[in-house]
């Protein structure tokens, strides 16, 4: 059973549309990239799944539940917003702890969890540090490390390796790839990057202007 | 911008004395004496700049001016609605003498020998009565100490205005001993302190205490007003205390910027005409000069049986009368 | 090549003298006056006062008012922020500014018609109300909720404000991995807590010097005391020694602050995605709407309705205005010009503080002419200005009254363009100076238009406060020249009620019409600059 379908959804910012009508399925463990130019509502759809936005018409469902019923927390969503929306005053380290805590992980698990995110992502040295005092990359490694930490079943990137260098992003690039065969998440990933993308995703729907469409990776020879 | 906005400020101040001008600070309330200075005005061509007190000060604000301003002062001349203050000014040097030839027909013991202050149109302090509490209203400010009058009577926090004076007399009176043994037995008996004269008629008027002190003025307007409340003066019996009758006073500060309007001011206040008007307003001004047909519901001194107290004793009391009231009631 | 330095050295020295003239020297005089009048020194006054057992009375009654004041104003105020959020889209606006016009009516005012309101309704018995202005165990709570219901508005604007920098972004976030109420206490009110708790810090050092009502309930607290001091007993000495506790408090509150919420504020920074505020359904969203009416209706019902009642007729409100034409001009020029001295004097102290941290750790000290109470302030200017010669341009004008309001608000100017400045993103300063532009028009050319919303905003309330003031300009208005607050304290002992009445209402319309003049002048600004943002 697919685990999203976008059924018709349709989305406008004042007046002018940004989806129009998109209709596609992502089945468990699949990978899909939305790939377009600025503006062509790549954060507006990852938005629409995430479920903190209603689409003017048509419906977006997660396992057949309408994004937006029931509670946001409970549905195993992992995300990494495009300007990383981290909060300025948790510490590194807090951030992992918090979104731990919140799913009621034990003490001890929390803790042996958090230090291996710290070591994945490269942020040990800088575990005490508040985002203030991060650079732009070290930001978007601990947004990636926070979407990841609590083993979502549904991972939605917005622009996830804009900030990182080649070597890191093959290193976040991997743990997906991983995570994906071992633990069968989806993916959702918004880029205008593809060549970042061709690894993790299966499909691929390319949106520009409200039209869409949808093709598998081919990947370049 | 800085220098536009203070240059729009002074300039606003400036070149305003074009003609004859006297300044008087004057602590009677506002709808009384404005149109009194407003006839002085018409009258003589002077401008009168008034500068009023204000509630919360309840005299003594323009006392601190004064005070203040004594390097250099603004004000000609001070209007008080009470007398201690004024008496005061005088102990500390800031008033000037002058011999008004009105204040000829004022009696003596409302006027300073050394011409430094005149009184004039005075108020009693008075007992206020709620009509629907009260059968047989008490006669004397000893009946503060009644218990039956436990928790039902008001005294104005005798820190400011008249009952301040009041109570200063009464210290001038008894001695101090007696006198604190009274405020002290007055606070046993839970009589309420209120903010102020205006606030005890309120609160008795509205039957939330059976009577207090207040003022001729303030107890006046109640009848006025028609609420259910009548007042008297108090210890008017052959050996009684008699009644604190306390003048409004008029006087000239030293180095007055304008001293002849300052003096053709003082004459003005002091005529017949002045008390009678005084008289005839809502706060019943009392006249203290004999000849001075007041209208009939106004008491006149000669029926009165007044507290014998000599003002500068009085004046003399205020501070320790002051500071022993502070400690007592301020707790 | 001209010397760069010289500009600036000039600028800061106009900034500075003006400092003194405005804050410094006022202080120095009033010292001046306590201590060493006479030629000799008077430390016994200062030593006796303090050590009076009295003091610490005082002292918790002071405290127990400002505490219990903040602490009131935060959940009332806070509330109505959170619960604002909640209400339909279209009611927001409209019910914001109703819940903020409480501030603009002066305490004692408030105090007086709520209390007659509740009197002549019957909702309070005569009993009752006589209870709570004579009785210890009543006056304490009656101050702290009449306080609270005139000073939550400021609570509940730097809520907002904490609310429309607040980047929905973060809260989605935190949604998507914790339940609602983990979301708010580990995440939003983390966030929002040090612009809340300046909010509270103001109405603590507000209510800390605030007289009228304490005096009203018979509340014994320092502005009392110090009241007593000087009009019972003319005693300057023994008034300035009292302040020192005054000092003490405001400079705990004013040093936590600074320690603690000001650098925390930079946690929300413009964003331009404000949290619109999650859908609830009707009835909570009917819930909240009816919490923010009740709210303004207590607030603001009686003392508005009790004006209205005595006013009586538009006749009556007509003859009140041109009664009081003249007052109410003076109130405006003198708020015009206070307003616009504490904003420009308040920039151009910012802008030199942001340097210097000597310079700033001087410009600390703002906050005493604020902490040290109206009278006593106006005692300062005049042993300051009252002497022959060219201070007579200053003593017999109007401009007394403006540097009376100047010195009693500057701290407040100061730190609202200093958090500004702090503020400002870096970049479009340093590409300025990258393209050599003198510090000056730096200051004046780029950092001036982009903190512009700011000031508009600084200017509107500092305007406010002008009109409102009475405690120092009582003492120092020059004859001729009365502002209207004065007027109206002084018909108020015997004044014709329906005078009076008119007046406030007067008052209240001048106030409104300042509030909403901000108002729009902060969004327009805003607008205007907002893509320098």
């Amino acid at each position: 059973m697919p685990i999203i379908k976008f059924v018709n959804v349709t989305k406008a910012y004042r007046g002018t549309p940004v989806l129009n009508g998109i209709t596609a399925t992502l089945a468990p463990g699949e990978g899909l990239c939305l790939f377009g130019p600025v503006g062509a509502g790549k954060t507006t759809l990852l938005r629409l799944v995430a479920g903190l936005e209603l689409p003017d018409a048509g419906c977006v469902t997660v396992d057949d539940v309408p994004a937006t019923e029931g509670e946001l927390h409970t549905r195993g969503i992992g995300m990494v917003f495009q300007d990383f929306a981290l909060w300025p005053h948790m510490s590194v380290e807090k951030h992992l702890h918090f979104v731990l805590q919140a799913q009621e992980v034990s003490r001890e698990k929390r803790l042996e969890r958090v230090e291996q995110m710290l070591t994945l992502s490269g942020l040990a040295g800088k575990r005490r540090a508040r985002p203030a005092a991060l650079s732009g990359g070290q930001q978007q490694r601990l947004a990636l490390a926070r979407a990841l930490i609590v083993n979502p079943r549904l991972l939605l990137l917005d622009e996830p390796f804009a900030h990182l260098d080649r070597t890191t992003a093959q290193q976040f690039t991997e743990e997906i790839m991983r995570r994906r065969s071992a633990q069968h998440i989806s993916v959702i990933m918004a880029t205008h990057q593809r060549q970042e993308a061709w690894p993790i995703v299966d499909k691929i729907m390319y949106m520009n202007e409200g039209k869409y469409q949808v093709g598998a990776v081919q990947p370049l020879r | 911008m800085i220098a536009a906005a203070l240059m729009l400020a002074c300039l606003a101040g400036c070149g305003r004395e074009e003609k004859p001008v006297v300044v008087v600070y004057t602590a009677l309330d506002e709808m009384f004496s404005r149109p009194i200075l407003a006839r002085f005005e018409e009258q003589t061509g002077i401008e009168v700049q008034p500068v009023y007190d204000t509630e919360a000060s309840k005299t003594t604000g323009l006392v601190m001016r004064i005070i203040n301003e004594a390097g250099r002062p603004r004000a000609d001349v001070f209007w008080n609605n009470e007398i201690a203050q004024t008496i005061v000014l005088k102990q500390k040097g800031l008033l000037e003498p002058y011999a008004s030839p009105a204040a000829e027909a004022i009696p003596g013991p409302y006027k300073d020998p050394e011409h430094y202050w005149t009184g004039f149109a005075a108020r009693g302090r008075v007992i206020i009565y709620n009509t629907d509490l009260v059968d047989e209203p008490p006669a004397s400010i000893l009946d503060y100490l009644d218990p039956k009058w436990k928790g039902r009577a008001a005294i104005a926090k005798p820190l400011f205005g008249t009952t301040a004076t009041h109570a200063a007399a009464l210290f001038a009176l008894w001695g101090e001993d007696k006198a604190q043994t009274f405020f002290r037995d007055l606070l046993a008996n839970d009589v309420a302190v209120l903010a102020g004269n205006a606030t005890v008629r309120d609160m008795v008027a509205s039957g939330a205490y059976a009577w207090g002190l207040t003022d001729t003025d303030d107890a006046n307007g109640a009848v006025e007003d028609g609420l259910p409340a009548r007042w008297q003066f108090p210890d008017q019996e052959q050996d009684g205390l008699g009644t604190l009758v306390i003048p409004n006073t008029v006087a000239v500060v030293k180095h007055a910027p304008h001293p002849e309007a300052a003096r053709k001011l003082v004459d003005y206040l002091l005529e017949p005409d002045v008390e009678r008007a005084l008289a005839e307003m809502r706060g019943m001004q009392i006249p203290l000069n004999p000849a001075v047909d007041a209208p009939q519901n106004v008491p006149r001194m000669s029926e009165i049986r007044t507290m014998a107290v000599d003002f500068n004793v009085v004046a003399a009391q205020m501070e320790s009368a002051a500071a022993f009231i502070r400690r007592e009631f301020l707790k | 090549m001209t010397d760069r330095r010289t500009p600036r050295r000039v600028f800061a020295g106009l900034t500075l003298a003006l400092f003194a003239a405005v804050c410094v020297a006022p202080l120095a005089a009033l010292a001046w006056r306590s201590l060493f009048e006479g030629g000799a020194w008077h430390l016994d006054a200062w030593r006796a006062v303090l050590a009076e057992p009295r003091q610490w009375t005082l002292l918790a009654n002071s405290l127990t008012v400002s505490l219990g004041t903040a602490a009131a104003s935060l959940l009332v105020g806070g509330g109505a922020a959170l619960s604002l959020q909640y209400c339909p889209r279209l009611l927001r606006a409209p019910l914001g500014l109703l819940l903020c016009v409480p501030l603009l009516i002066p305490p004692y005012i408030f105090a007086v018609a709520w209390l007659d309101a509740m009197m002549r309704t019957g909702l309070l018995t005569p009993q009752f109300v006589a209870e709570s202005v004579v009785s210890p165990s009543f006056g304490l709570p009656s101050v702290i909720l009449i306080s609270t219901l005139s000073y939550y508005p400021i609570v509940l604007i730097f809520t907002g404000v904490a609310l429309r920098r607040f980047d929905r972004r973060m809260l989605e976030s935190a949604r998507l991995i914790a339940d609602p109420l983990q979301t708010f206490f580990v995440v939003r009110f983390p966030l929002c807590a040090p612009w809340v708790f300046t909010g509270a810090g103001f109405v603590f050092l507000l209510t800390l010097t605030e007289y009228s009502v304490p005096a009203l309930f018979q509340v014994n607290v320092y502005p009392v005391e110090i009241f007593t001091e000087l009009s019972a007993f003319h005693e300057v000495g023994r008034a300035a020694a009292l302040v020192l506790p005054l000092l003490a408090a405001g400079g705990v509150v004013v040093w936590a602050w600074g320690r603690w919420a000001r650098p925390r504020q930079r946690w929300l920074s413009h964003s331009g995605r404000a949290v619109e505020g999650m859908p609830l359904g009707w009835k909570r969203t009917s819930l909240a709407t009816a919490g923010c009416l009740g709210l303004a209706g207590l607030a603001l019902g009686a003392p508005l309705t009790l004006l209205a009642v005595r006013t009586g007729t538009l006749a009556q409100l007509e003859a009140a205005w041109s009664d009081a034409r003249q007052e109410i001009l003076t109130s405006l020029l003198l708020s015009v010009c206070a307003a616009t001295l504490l904003t420009a004097l308040g920039f151009a102290m910012a802008w030199l503080a942001r340097d210097s941290a000597r310079t700033a750790r001087l410009f600390h000290w703002s906050v005493v002419p604020f902490l040290i109470t109206g009278p006593l302030l106006g005692t300062g200017l005049i042993t300051l200005w009252n002497h022959p010669g060219p201070a007579l341009y200053v003593f017999e004008t109007i401009l007394v009254l403006v540097l009376a309001c100047a010195a009693k608000y500057l701290y407040f100017a100061y730190q609202g363009e200093r958090v500004a400045l702090q503020e400002l993103h870096p970049r479009p300063l340093e590409a300025a100076q990258v393209y050599d532009i003198g510090w000056i028009r730096r200051g004046l050319r780029v950092a001036a238009p982009m903190t512009a919303p700011v000031r508009a905003a600084i200017w509107g309330f500092a305007f406010i406060l002008s009109l409102r003031e009475l405690e120092a300009t009582a003492m120092l208005a020059p004859p001729g020249i009365t502002p209207l607050s004065i007027r109206i304290h002084s018909l108020m002992h015997y004044g014709p009620g329906a005078a009076v009445a008119s007046l406030c209402l007067l008052m209240t319309g001048l106030l409104l019409a300042a509030g909403c003049g901000t108002a729009v002048l902060y969004f327009t600004c805003r607008r205007v600059f907002h893509a320098y943002h």
